[in-house]
């Protein structure tokens, strides 16, 4: 179990959390048994004392039973108690013969001798019982000393581990509580995230999650292997590099020898020399398509600029692939690619290179070929139709262009109509080209085409 | 060497009213299910029955309320484990054993319970008289305990189901 264990409740009993209380009542059973063993311990005492008391008066009792002339008494069982009681009934002294009246000493002397008898008696008995006492000890059990002894135990480092409880338990909550909090913020950073991730999918209502999630995967891998690749290739041109030097080196040597037999020689000066030609012809066309290349991008560019008058239009970059082809893409000026460029560019970009082939063909062979174009501004606006048409006009080139731009919709006869407006502004001729009525809607065969001049 | 007070103590089985076996003891502990199965029943806050009744014993101790038992014996049940086994098993569902608890539980009887341990020590009350007090205490406190936790689940059946229910009450 972690230190974020949350399960309170078992460590109330296995961490002992249940006793951050505890201390004060630790504290009661402490006082109280001490005192308890206090209470024991005087009590032990006092009866120690009194034992030791006891003792003292059986020594004093000795002293009293002394005669007055110091003589030695006889025991004082002798006489015994019926023969003195005798004599004190009798008031003689049945020892010596003599009278002794009541009141006198004799007769005194011998009532006191009595009372000693039976006080002896009493006491002999006193004394059995107290040997008793003596012999039992005043605590049999030893209870009060386990609990003191348990005291002492939890006392000092259990007694500790109890106070620092409070703090523990505080510490451990507080801990707690900061992870919760990490947890709280992570969980809104990841609830914000949820919730960008879902207005981007909102804002492209064509791309769900995981079409996202697998083109990312696929840039991943592509631009793993994309890496990779170009390793491999700076390898391989190093390697080629290597290669080539050891070519040249052994063509080198090979010139270098010097054929013993004439026509050997003739064979190798006309090595030497269509090798050189070879070369020449392969820079050349390397050179003559770069130069292409560049031309028809230029030309391109002009034709963009003129169809996109006044609007973004981009720049138009015509590069050669691996492939020996050629990819056409619109750049924006700080060579970034536009990937998605609009309709309207798109169209204009593929028009200004076929322009500009057009062109440059012209130029080059002296040939001329017509443009045919099929619903060419099906994507642009109305402003950017005239500014096309007019480009068109201005081209020296025979154009032929299929569109529906000279057709109005008129709502009074529900038919398309021919658009004057727009036709007479135009310089070059215009047919018009529709199916001839009466045709069945179902069956192909009965369309007629039939295609009238306008002007 | 005569057998320790402890020692007699916990030997002995508190006693607690039946009442609380559905409502608050099988409610948060698998009571009843045996040792084998022990922790193993789903939404117990507790594992076996005494912890419950160590809680309720807490509960009552620290707010030194006390409780007589129901007169009615019938109606008087047992836990299933005397005392000197509870909280030995180790092991159980990530749980700790805690052996210590049990001498701090006796420390706080001996503490509360009105009793002549001089006497007893004189041998002029038997060490089953000591004992049979601190169980009363015992069953007292943890009585009122229950009590408590009762009133609580009244005001709302859920009151212990959250992280921190018991910690707060302590």
């Amino acid at each position: 179990m972690g230190y974020i264990n949350l399960d309170y409740n078992a460590m109330l009993l296995d961490d002992m959390w249940i006793l951050r209380a505890f201390p004060s009542i630790l504290s009661e059973y402490q006082k109280k048994v001490s005192s308890l063993s206090r209470e024991k311990r005087k009590l032990q005492k006092a009866e120690d004392e009194r034992i030791a008391i006891e003792k003292g008066k059986q020594e004093a009792i000795k002293e009293i039973q002394k005669l007055a002339n110091d003589a030695t008494p006889l025991p004082w069982n002798l006489p015994d108690k019926e023969t003195m009681q005798e004599m004190i009934d009798d008031e003689i002294c049945k020892v010596c013969g003599r009278p002794a009246e009541k009141g006198s000493d004799a007769y005194n002397f011998m009532v006191n001798k009595l009372n000693e008898y039976l006080d002896h008696i009493r006491k002999e008995s006193e004394a059995a019982q107290q040997q008793e006492a003596l012999v039992k000890p005043l605590f049999e059990n030893t209870y009060i000393n386990e609990l003191h002894t348990r005291s002492i135990q939890l006392s000092g480092d259990t007694e500790q581990e109890l106070m620092g409880l409070a703090t523990a338990i505080a510490d451990r909550l507080s801990f707690v509580q900061s992870r919760k909090q990490d947890l709280e913020r992570v969980n809104k950073d990841l609830t914000e995230a949820e919730d960008a991730k879902m207005q981007l999918l909102i804002q492209t209502p064509d791309l769900t999650e995981e079409m996202l999630i697998k083109n990312f995967k696929d840039f991943k891998g592509l631009s793993d292997s994309s890496k990779r690749a170009s390793l491999d290739l700076q390898e391989l041109n190093h390697e080629l590099e290597v290669l080539e030097a050891q070519k040249q080196e052994l063509k080198e040597r090979q010139n270098q020898i010097v054929p013993s037999n004439g026509i050997v020689r003739v064979y190798q000066k006309v090595h030497i020399t269509l090798e050189r030609i070879m070369k020449a012809f392969e820079a050349a066309k390397n050179r003559n398509v770069e130069e292409f290349i560049q031309t028809l991008e230029e030309q391109a560019n002009i034709y963009l600029k003129k169809l996109n008058a006044d609007d973004f239009r981009g720049v138009i970059k015509i590069k050669r692939t691996a492939d020996g082809s050629a990819r056409i893409n619109l750049y924006s000026s700080n060579d970034t690619l536009i990937a998605n460029p609009g309709g309207a560019q798109k169209t204009t970009m593929y028009m200004s290179v076929l322009f500009a082939i057009s062109k440059i063909t012209t130029l080059k062979r002296d040939e001329d070929y017509p443009l045919i174009f099929d619903a060419p501004t099906s994507s642009f606006g109305e402003f950017k139709e005239d500014i096309f048409y007019n480009i068109i006009d201005n081209i020296d080139k025979q154009c032929v262009i299929f569109t529906k731009d000279l057709l109005r919709y008129d709502r009074d006869t529900e038919k398309r109509e021919l658009d004057f407006d727009k036709i007479n502004q135009l310089s070059c001729s215009v047919y018009r080209i529709q199916k001839a009525p009466g045709y069945d809607e179902e069956d192909l065969s009965t369309i007629r085409t039939i295609t009238e001049r306008i002007k | 060497m005569a057998e320790k007070l402890y020692d007699l103590w916990a030997k002995r089985n508190p006693n607690w009213e039946k009442r609380f076996e559905d409502s608050i003891i099988k409610n948060f502990s698998d009571y009843g299910k045996g040792v084998t199965t022990l922790g193993e029943a789903k939404g117990k806050l507790f594992g076996a029955g005494y912890e419950v009744f160590i809680i309720a014993f807490f509960i009552g101790l620290y707010y030194n309320q006390r409780r007589k038992l129901i007169d009615d014996s019938t109606k008087i049940k047992s836990l299933g484990q005397p005392i000197q086994y509870w909280g030995n098993i180790d092991s159980v569902k990530g749980r700790k054993a805690y052996p210590k608890l049990k001498e701090f539980i006796f420390t706080a009887l001996v503490a509360k319970t009105d009793f002549d341990f001089i006497a007893l020590d004189k041998g002029l009350v038997t060490p089953r008289k000591a004992v049979d007090a601190l169980m009363q205490t015992m069953e007292e406190y943890a009585n009122w305990g229950f009590h408590f936790m009762e009133d609580k689940l009244m005001d709302n059946p859920n009151y212990f189901y959250r992280e921190t229910a018991f910690l707060e009450v302590f």
